[in-house]
């Protein structure tokens, strides 16, 4: 949807639809509010800002246009929360440690980690976060809770969690655990 | 005013199907100034899901499309009885104002 507009207005747009998020309004209701707003934008030339005000402000007008109650802060944190979600996240903290751990001993050249063979720790830890990694992508793509913000002009998902996503998401970690490697090397 | 400013939307939507930046210029020729699309999208939305307009896209030519909306059935309704109800409150409240005042 970028091609419409420029930088500082699709800044507004992505803003908004964030908002619009946190208020829960449904997805679709929301590709339409954004579809609204790229088409006013270009009939008129106004600025997103001057035309519906701040993000939120305009979040706030459309929230109470649909009668969508505003869940805010704590509460709207812990309906969001499942789980699941929580357990993922412990999961890939642990392993993402040990895998550090690991590919440090190993650029260091020390045989044990934590008691256990430095090769089966960093295995171990590189094939549990390559199943988390792998669920992250497959609840984002098909969660059936999903809601997705579809853009009501041909049905397309307006936010889609793509192939640059996913590099964008497996990128700066890989970079991180090689960066404990060569640290480990160097510290021979 | 805002209940007011509905209700104008609601008959301009009336004349035909047309989109956001149209029913603005509708509004602001018939003299009731600029009105911001923050304003009018809302109640275009508050329209619609109360079921007194529709609305569908329709491809621009190169640009990013228009809503065009149109109004229901019981949208007609709703005209006519508010339109209704708008006359007899400014009929009573102009016979209020137009009362020379008289000092007790």
């Amino acid at each position: 949807m970028g091609t419409l507009l420029n930088s500082t207005d699709q800044a507004w747009c992505d803003d908004l639809l964030l908002r619009l998020r946190l208020l829960q309004v449904p997805g679709a209701r929301i590709g339409e509010v954004l579809a609204e707003v790229q088409s006013h934008v270009a009939e008129t030339g106004e600025p997103p800002r001057e035309a519906f005000g701040t993000p939120r402000e305009y979040a706030d007008q459309v929230a109470q246009a649909l009668g969508v109650t505003p869940v805010r802060g704590w509460a709207a944190l812990r309906q969001g929360l499942r789980w699941r979600d929580l357990l993922l996240a412990v999961l890939i903290g642990v392993a993402g440690f040990s895998l550090a751990d690991g590919l440090w001993s190993l650029g260091a050249g020390a045989a044990t980690t934590a008691g256990l063979p430095t090769w089966l720790v960093c295995l171990g830890a590189a094939l549990v976060l390559g199943a988390c990694t792998a669920r992250l992508v497959v609840s984002a793509r098909h969660d059936p809770d999903a809601d997705p913000v579809i853009d009501p002009r041909n049905g397309v998902d307006m936010v889609p969690f793509g192939r640059r996503q996913v590099v964008l998401l497996a990128a700066l970690p890989v970079l991180a655990l090689i960066g404990m490697a060569v640290g480990g090397l160097l510290s021979r | 005013m805002r209940g007011v400013l509905s209700l104008c939307v609601l008959r301009v939507v009336a004349d035909g199907p047309t989109y956001g930046y149209a029913i603005a210029g509708r509004l602001a020729d018939a003299g009731l100034g600029s009105v911001k699309g923050g304003t009018l999208y809302p109640i275009l939305t508050r329209l619609e899901t109360d079921g007194l307009v529709t609305s569908s896209w329709a491809a621009g030519n190169g640009g990013p499309g228009r809503k065009f909306f149109s109004l229901t059935p019981t949208g007609a309704q709703a005209l006519r009885e508010r339109a209704e109800q708008w006359h007899v409150f400014t009929e009573r409240a102009a016979g209020l104002l137009s009362r020379p005042v008289v000092p007790s």
